[in-house]
């Protein structure tokens, strides 16, 4: 890995890391001030809300039971603004391979003496630790709930760090794959087109394996099968299924190392 | 004398199209070669591959004595390169794109100072971001991060475009100066001026196969303009050839006409006619370039 492109990336990066940060720090926190009105002040109990449609958690990714501070941790993490700061986390970085390529200032670097894997890697652990940056925010955020927020104290330390672990895995997953798809591009609009469309068809065969039984056997096509945050939260789900999206990770990257090694750089 | 650059029959093909057939040509040690061809020749194809941009398809490249397929990063330690369409960093200032292409080089970047001296890159042009740069000042960008770790070899492709004549001139006078101290330039260009002032030897292009090697011999003994003018009462004396003459024309008193070579005969034969001013200018290395690519290129 080469250390200068890395801190490059990274200086590079800079702003958009604390904007996502900023971001997932107030949304989380959002929701889990929300939740403490049915956390502490509710008295009742609609069946609805302990067990809502199943459309409803088809879209959760699964059980949701929004009496209870696990359910609106779910809620938060499986929300359209959390996937889209998760994601744009996941895909900032990566399309500065093709970015690069697009505007031609990849040839200054590689006339350079640096190895074309050693570009990939910098990029690549650039990604991971802007991925990593807002999920330690989310993390933060959410012991810092725990402590300020009635009710959300009862969330157990050990729970979290599995359920932000595997929330993690899976959208460095995304990142790894984003920069195999960027590697083989020299169009950054192209690129981001086709790592969002990877991320939302994933998403959506997940809400429909879901929510229809003739598409059940579908559910292991997405990346988001493979995290359920109620089960890894109620530790019904067993971390071991994060191996998928580790393995499809790693084979995303040594494939982006080989074809990026291989490719003609032309615009 | 070695070679700075060795190329052998290389080939590269996009699928179809065959850009580069099977091109073969040197820069020896402390030379500047001029490499010149028509749009779509196989230029920037050539040096793309020569920086390892591109995989030749077939053929062998070796850069200061090192086969590119063994150790393109070592031996890119010693190139500066100036693409031919580029672009930077928006969001760097020039001293950031300068530092940032300085550490990669893994070289201590000696030269910056007095290159940014000599292309008036002041340290206020250098703080400013270089997305409100001109063309000519990311050019002149681009040619300090090529020099700045005094490389042994520079690539450049149209490293002067956007440039004044004052900082043309300037460049020039660069290359020469990396030519005295004994680097090796391969120049492609389409200022044909440009390139004939600083070559000394020039390989010409034509639908990717290398069509002609010039050298600074032929190119100074190359096709000379020469205008002939008789006294005004011996018109009935010019002669409707001479030795070596071709093109000749009759234009009033004078006869004009071109001539290659050695012109003793030439000479020789004036001296006996009642001429009373004569005129050899050298032709440019237009003419050579037309006369390869034919009257349609005009």
């Amino acid at each position: 890995m080469n250390g200068t492109v890395l801190t490059h990336l990274l200086r590079q990066a800079v702003r958009t890391a604390a904007a996502l940060c900023a971001g997932t720090f107030a949304f989380f926190y959002l929701v889990l001030t929300a939740s403490s009105s049915f956390l502490s002040e509710a008295t009742f109990d609609i069946p609805f809300l302990r067990d809502p449609p199943r459309a409803m958690q088809a879209l959760f990714g699964g059980s949701i039971d929004f009496l209870h501070a696990e359910g609106w941790l779910v809620t938060a993490l499986a929300h359209p603004i959390t996937l889209a700061l998760f994601t744009a986390a996941a895909l900032t970085v990566p399309a500065v391979i093709s970015t690069e390529v697009e505007r031609g200032t990849i040839d200054f670097v590689l006339s350079r003496p640096i190895r074309r894997s050693s570009y990939i890697l910098a990029v690549t652990t650039a990604s991971l630790i802007l991925v990593t940056a807002t999920h330690l925010s989310a993390l933060f955020t959410t012991l810092l709930a725990r402590q300020t927020i009635s009710g959300v104290h009862d969330l157990s330390v050990s729970g979290l760090l599995r359920v932000f672990f595997g929330s993690w895995t899976i959208f460095a997953a995304v990142s790894l794959v984003a920069v195999l798809i960027s590697a083989n591009s020299s169009l950054r609009s192209r690129a981001v087109g086709l790592a969002v469309g990877f991320v939302v068809l994933s998403f959506l065969i997940n809400v429909a394996a879901l929510m229809l039984d003739q598409l059940f056997p579908l559910r292991r096509l997405s990346l988001f099968h493979y995290f359920q945050a109620a089960k890894v939260l109620d530790s019904s789900s067993r971390l071991g299924d994060l191996i998928v999206p580790g393995v499809i990770g790693a084979i995303a990257l040594l494939a982006a190392v080989l074809s990026f090694s291989r490719r003609d750089i032309v615009r | 004398m070695s070679s700075a650059i060795e190329v052998q029959q290389l080939v590269k093909r996009y699928r179809r199209i065959t850009a580069v057939d099977g091109v073969s040509f040197n820069v020896n040690s402390g030379e500047i070669v001029g490499y010149l061809g028509p749009n779509g020749a196989g230029k920037t194809t050539t040096i793309r591959c020569l920086l390892g941009l591109l995989r030749p398809s077939s053929g062998s490249i070796r850069l200061l004595g090192m086969p590119l397929s063994d150790g393109l990063p070592r031996v890119l330690e010693e190139v500066g390169h100036i693409p031919g369409e580029f672009g930077l960093w928006p969001q760097l200032t020039g001293a950031g794109c300068l530092d940032y292409l300085g550490r990669l080089a893994h070289r201590r970047p000696r030269r910056r100072a007095a290159l940014c001296e000599r292309f008036e890159l002041s340290q206020t042009d250098l703080g400013r971001q270089v997305r409100y740069y001109s063309r000519g000042m990311r050019q002149k960008i681009a040619i300090v991060q090529a020099f700045q770790h005094d490389p042994e070899l520079v690539i450049m492709d149209e490293p002067t475009e956007g440039l004044d004549p004052v900082m043309k001139e300037r460049f020039l006078q660069l290359l020469d100066e990396h030519r005295v101290a004994g680097g090796s330039t391969l120049l492609s260009s389409h200022i044909l001026s440009e390139v004939e002032q600083v070559s000394n030897r020039v390989v010409v292009l034509r639908a990717g196969t290398v069509v002609r090697e010039i050298s600074r011999h032929d190119l100074v003994a190359r096709i000379r303009h020469c205008a002939a003018t008789f006294a005004t009462d011996a018109s009935s004396a010019m002669p409707t050839t001479l030795p070596g003459a071709f093109n000749v024309a009759r234009v009033g008193d004078t006869l004009r006409f071109d001539h290659r070579g050695d012109m003793t005969a030439l000479i020789s034969a004036l001296s006996d006619l009642p001429v009373v001013d004569f005129v050899s200018e050298p032709g440019s290395l237009l003419d050579v370039f037309f006369e390869i690519y034919g009257t349609d290129s005009r």
